[in-house]
């Protein structure tokens, strides 16, 4: 079932053109949206979790049409999100926070909601720190508490952008891991700018740059793409546009190579550094 | 201290429920001070029976505490999530007390000037709630704003709820003020035209944004008191019988949306 299917969308703020025509189709599984700051992806993320509304083209969600008002209320109910940033009323408990989202979400039996609550806390590892106030929480924790949220009532299409930010490492992991599950049977999107999240844990990769779509499909066909095009040497060649040194001591360059040069095996970042580098030649100045 | 202790068949026919009250609260009472008789009631005790009541005893301690305000909505009639999205989010119950507070200052400061405040107090007063609800609630200044349009819960039942922490605040402000001051109580002239442009201004931000919304019903209203003014001679034309009823209109209109909203979820406010 195609739980996403955005057709020709586009959306201007102002003059700036953030949305240039994109179509787009998702199921169930996990989808990776990269690309640098002002590609439009948090657009694009708001539009698919109905919180803005496209100028032009078609916004289908868990087949039903998002321009609707009344289909858009069941989307909703079917629909989590993480926004990019979002604030914590003060005094809220976690317990409290998620409880008052919960009752926006529809859940109006109290103990049915309060055990749902405890659920979402769980599953985010936040148990522990129910009765304690947010603003006495870390970064981490908070941006778990926004997770746990959206994963009231099971929802059918995950929305997510940004998640792993203020995570650390092995939250991160555990993030891939519970996310990784629920994207078995139905339809996860997560933006993010590491590059190694999508490589770890996305079948399916979409790059956003300039309100367009740059590139659409696996991680490993992204990384392919700089096939030949990465290598390792002591110092930095001309023909680099990106170079940066290893933790064991050269410069792993992607861009031009010398002749003979000690091409490497590109990573996903790689393939993806070239393609949004080849839409700003300045990048190549500032990089060096 | 007693060296008595309660035996398997009693500690067992107590976890079962099947010891007379007296019996059973002798056992309980013994139970209280035995650390060895409740070690061995353990083994006797349904586990399904203990996880529910663990469940039953968190589930207390982590419900969210009740304001006094939540607890007047709900015993006039509220359900309880209802109460708990009307006064759940400070920052918004801040940003009301404060525009009341400023609204109240500036209606004894209008009982002390001849009435030549009066003008301006009842120009800008109804647009204390209008500008008090979009700020509180717009995208920017409400800290949860995307998160709670991402969900299904109805708008039009939510800008009244979110407009309800108004009415007794303002009321008892104009209560306590006719009381003090006399002839205060004609400032609440103010009060529905106030509360109709609250509704108007929050059920337009959804399409326009808070800062169109805000300037453009603010406008509207500076216009017409103008015009009241300029026609009439008397700014008091504003806020006549017509514009009392015209405001009501507009509030029942809303509320009505709101519990139609309702029966399509089949719950009530």
């Amino acid at each position: 079932m195609t739980d996403i299917r955005l057709t020709a969308v586009s959306k201007s703020y102002g003059r700036r053109r953030v949305l240039n025509a994109i179509s787009l189709e998702a199921g169930a599984g996990l989808l990776g949206l990269l690309g640098p700051n002002g590609a439009g992806k948090t657009t694009l993320l708001r539009i698919l979790a109905t919180v803005a509304e496209a100028d032009s083209g078609g916004v289908h969600l868990l087949g039903q049409d998002a321009a609707d008002p009344l289909p858009r209320v069941d989307i909703r109910r079917g629909l989590g999100y993480v926004p990019q940033e979002t604030g914590f009323p003060s005094g809220f408990t976690a317990f409290e926070y998620v409880d008052y989202v919960a009752i926006l979400k529809e859940m109006t039996d109290r103990r049915t909601r309060h055990d749902e609550v405890r659920r979402v806390l769980a599953v985010m590892g936040l148990s522990q720190v129910a009765r304690r106030r947010i603003r006495r929480l870390s970064g981490g924790m908070k941006r778990r508490l926004v997770i746990a949220q959206a994963l009231l009532g099971n929802p059918r299409l995950l929305v997510l952008d940004e998640p792993t930010v203020s995570l650390d490492p092995e939250q991160r992991l555990r993030f891939r891991d519970t996310i990784s599950a629920l994207a078995e049977d139905r339809c996860v999107v997560v933006s993010t700018h590491q590059t190694e999240d999508v490589a770890a844990f996305c079948p399916r990769v979409v790059v956003l740059h300039e309100g367009q779509v740059r590139f659409d499909g696996a991680p490993r066909q992204l990384a392919d793409a700089a096939t030949g095009r990465v290598w390792i040497a002591d110092r930095r060649d001309p023909g680099a546009r990106l170079a940066w040194r290893t933790g064991d001591g050269p410069l792993r360059q992607v861009g031009t190579p010398p002749p003979g040069a000690r091409l490497v095996q590109p990573l996903l970042e790689d393939g993806y550094l070239l393609l949004v580098d080849a839409a700003e030649p300045s990048a190549e100045v500032t990089n060096r | 201290m007693t060296d008595w202790h309660a035996d398997d068949a009693l500690l067992s026919a107590y976890a079962q429920g099947r010891l007379d009250r007296a019996r059973a609260a002798s056992v309980e009472q013994h139970l209280a001070g035995c650390a060895l008789c409740r070690g061995g009631i353990a083994s006797h005790a349904d586990p399904a029976l203990l996880a529910r009541a663990w469940v039953d005893v968190v589930d207390v301690l982590d419900r969210p505490r009740q304001s006094a305000f939540e607890r007047v909505l709900i015993a006039l009639g509220l359900s309880t999530h209802a109460a708990r999205l009307a006064t759940g989010a400070s920052a918004a119950r801040r940003a009301w007390v404060a525009g009341c507070m400023l609204v109240a200052a500036f209606a004894i400061v209008a009982r002390y000037t001849d009435g030549r405040a009066t003008i301006w107090f009842l120009t800008v007063a109804p647009l204390v709630p209008l500008t008090g609800v979009a700020l509180a609630y717009g995208p920017g200044a409400f800290p949860m704003y995307d998160v709670v349009a991402a969900a299904p819960y109805p708008r039009i039942r939510l800008v009244l709820l979110r407009c309800l922490p108004v009415l007794p605040m303002t009321a008892l402000l104009l209560v306590v003020g006719g009381v003090v001051l006399p002839g205060t109580a004609q400032a609440a002239l103010w009060l529905l035209p106030g509360l109709a442009l609250a509704v108007l201004g929050l059920a337009v931000e959804r399409f326009v944004g808070a800062r169109t919304s805000i300037i453009g019903l603010a406008g509207l209203w500076i216009s017409a008191v103008t015009a009241a003014r300029v026609s009439t001679g008397s700014v008091l034309s504003a806020f006549s019988p017509a514009v009392q009823v015209l405001s009501l209109v507009i509030v029942i209109v809303a509320v009505t949306a709101a519990v139609i909203g309702a029966g399509r979820t089949r719950r009530l406010l």
